[in-house]
């Protein structure tokens, strides 16, 4: 899969990954008690550090006000201030991580921001004795090294090596683990994930009218050409409002682009008919209908689809990729010469367009 | 050959069900926006079966369906649900009864092995350290550090000694301004350490508890020798043994997790190590408590108590206290909280 390449792409991308479009990086496979499991986007290391940063940040201005409060309305010489502090400080750590992910369902104010939760990795719910091990052992496994360093000078230097060592494994741990887990939630069985957020978006199949499905009609020959995959970036070149907001010209270049997809299924499927520019869209929209249906009743015959390259494979082993979301194309060498058909890439819907459009002119 | 969009079967399946989708999309919202209690009685009704229909949606569009935005949502819908259904109900009034008359003191008596280990071998350290230092003064220099000995030492006179041990002003640190600078001192960190290097093997924590021991043999010592071992012992009673069983119960945690690694049993090490994990967790929140009520102590206490046999009283009186609690509370099983019935059977052991 590859890597946004500038500003404008990783936007889009960081937009779709929002609403639920594209689910990017690690996946976290929870099995809920009702027994059907839920792929949910591992929340990214970036993200995390970020919500901690959030939380410190509240937890020290929270200390700095309260200290200041206290500092006001003690009397001068008066010696309780500092206990009282004390208290402040304490219970500003562990605890507030704690309590506030206990009570705001696995939550702290850091992480409500970035849109990310605790879950519990066994497909329970979180309990509280995982949330006090995730949080005792961030403060023996972050907290406490870095304070160490902080006061680095008065160390002796083997210490500080092995501190630093200690520091390099503990950011590793979550980088090599499959669902970025470090170590605290390893010892608690727990996983940050991305807030899921539903969106539903309407179902192309429906916006077709009557009269558009009976005018271009498809054989099954036709319809046996492609996939699974490529009926879903189809699905995704389709829908008007992912691209609305990405490309700046919507009219013009998705026109353009209809046109490009249109013709190239038109030459791979065999489809002799010339279509108007103006009838692009009802053509690939009656497609998209036809080749849903055909592929549905093959499924349900037990013959799923993944993509395009189900030819040459026995019928038992063309079962769909358990993921869903974008179905990526699977490794097979054939895969290289993706020249034609709306299956040549499964970067965003703009994506696809602009480089078919490109291809064209 | 043509296929009209109401044929599709998949588009039928989303127009039959859709509402219900969005029904409990909507009492998804409200309920994480106002929180469950605030539900209307038929949204709060409604919502479980909902959720189930949802689940089972899912898995038949997964087989069904080449939507992948109806997949996609329903994903998203069903966990976002999920998590709300199956969040933690805990009540801070629960949290604490729970772990103050039954989870703390049955994790520590289901540890009593390794924190009486911890206890003896800090004994075994002090004696070892008071032997050496009555018989050789410099040795106090090998277990104490200059920040911890504080002027104290085999040189200081009697009556400095004495001072240091009755100032009512509290002469440096200005009395109850110790306990903040107290909260990150010496003790606290050895807690922590012992507690967090037990799950190496259980050697460091060891290492840790004999020379904790140590120190206090060395203090023992030098006080001894000029004829205030009593007058120290009241001194070191009111908050120590508060403290030192703090850190005795620490250091037992990190030697259970010690003991998982080095003994799993029947278990994988991992398993056994997240086993011994719950109480151990226990253990480590009894003894912050602990700390910061020997915190208290230490700044209150010691400066406002100054008659001997006072210090000794109240010390060993919490010490008795702490036992009473550890040995005698949650005897009885209480009684079975619908959070207990809802955990599965391998992790019954959390909930109690």
């Amino acid at each position: 899969m590859g890597w946004p390449k500038n500003r404008r792409e990783r936007k889009a991308r960081e937009r779709m990954v929002r609403a639920g479009e594209v689910k990017q990086g690690k996946v976290l496979s929870l099995i809920p008690p009702e027994g059907a499991p839920l792929n949910l986007a591992v929340a990214t290391i970036a993200a995390r550090c970020g919500a901690q940063l959030i939380d410190f940040i509240i937890t020290t201005l929270a200390t700095i006000v309260l200290f200041l409060v206290i500092s006001v309305l003690s009397r001068p010489g008066m010696a309780g201030e500092s206990a009282i502090g004390g208290l402040i400080v304490l219970l500003l750590g562990a605890p507030f991580y704690m309590l506030c992910e206990l009570f705001m369902n696995g939550r702290t104010p850091g992480k409500r921001l970035v849109g990310i939760r605790v879950v519990s990795r066994d497909g329970a719910g979180l309990s509280t004795h995982q949330v006090v091990m995730r949080n005792l052992t961030k403060e023996v496994e972050v907290f406490l090294p870095i304070s160490f360093l902080l006061t680095f000078q008065t160390m002796p230097s083997w210490l500080v090596i092995l501190m630093f060592t200690w520091l390099a494994a503990v950011f590793a741990v979550p980088i090599v683990n499959r669902a970025n887990q470090r170590l605290g939630d390893l010892a608690a069985g727990t996983a940050v994930i991305v807030d899921p957020r539903p969106v539903l978006l309407e179902d192309v199949a429906t916006k077709a009218d009557q009269a558009t499905l009976e005018r271009f009609v498809f054989t099954s020959a036709q319809l046996d050409v492609y996939g699974a995959y490529e009926l879903q970036v189809l699905e995704k070149l389709l829908r008007p409002q992912a691209r609305a907001t990405a490309a700046p010209s919507p009219g013009k270049e998705r026109l353009n682009g209809l046109t490009a997809v249109g013709q190239r299924i038109r030459a791979k499927i065999g489809y002799d008919e010339s279509v108007e520019p103006k009838d692009e869209e009802a053509f690939l929209r009656s497609f998209y209908v036809a080749q849903r249906g055909y592929l549905e009743k093959k499924k349900l015959f037990g013959e799923a689809r993944a993509n395009k390259f189900h030819h040459g494979e026995p019928t038992a082993s063309a079962v769909l990729a358990p993921a869903p979301g974008p179905i990526r194309s699977t490794a097979s060498p054939a895969a290289s010469n993706g020249a034609e058909g709306p299956g040549r890439t499964n970067e965003p819907t703009n994506q696809v367009q602009h480089s078919s459009t490109k291809g064209l002119t | 050959m043509t296929t009209s969009a109401d044929v599709i079967r998949s588009s039928r399946f989303r127009a039959e069900r859709e509402a219900g989708w969005q029904r409990l999309a909507a009492i998804v919202a409200a309920a994480e926006k106002r929180g469950l209690s605030k539900l209307d009685f038929d949204d709060a009704r409604d919502l479980v079966p909902l959720y189930r229909q949802a689940i089972a949606s899912l898995s038949v569009a997964r087989e069904i369906s080449l939507d992948a935005s109806v997949v996609d949502y329903l994903e998203s819908l069903c966990a976002r649900a999920y998590l709300l259904i199956y969040a933690p109900r805990e009540t801070l009034r629960g949290l604490f009864t729970r772990f103050f008359t039954r989870s703390a003191p049955q994790a520590v008596r289901r540890s009593a092995m390794v924190i009486l280990i911890a206890y003896v071998v800090m004994t075994i350290g002090a004696v070892a350290a008071y032997l050496l230092a009555m018989s050789d003064p410099t040795w106090f220099y090998a277990f104490v550090p200059e920040s911890l000995a504080g002027g104290r030492g085999p040189r200081a006179s009697a009556e400095a000694l004495k001072r240091l041990l009755y100032d009512k002003e509290g002469a440096e640190l200005g009395g109850l301004g110790a306990f903040a600078s107290y909260l990150f001192s010496h003790n606290t960190q050895v807690a922590l350490f012992s507690f967090a290097l037990g799950v190496v093997v259980c050697v460091p924590s060891l290492l840790l508890a004999l020379y904790n021991g140590a120190v206090l043999g060395a203090f023992t010592a030098i006080h001894a020798q000029k004829g205030l071992a009593l007058d120290f012992v009241g001194w070191l009673s009111i908050h120590g043994v508060t403290e030192l069983s703090a850190v005795a119960i620490a250091t037992g945690g990190g030697l259970s997790l010690g003991l998982a690694v080095l003994f799993p049993g029947q278990r994988s090490r991992a398993a056994a190590l997240r086993k011994a994990g719950r109480d151990a967790a226990k253990l480590a929140l009894v003894a912050a408590l602990m700390l910061v009520v020997a915190g208290v102590l230490e700044s209150f206490g010691r400066t406002l108590v100054t008659s001997l046999w006072a210090r000794i009283v109240i010390g060993w009186g919490l010490g008795v206290c702490w036992l009473a609690w550890f040995s005698l509370c949650g005897r009885k099983r209480g009684p079975v909280g619908a959070i207990d019935q809802m955990v599965p059977a391998d992790r019954i052991g959390e909930a109690s």
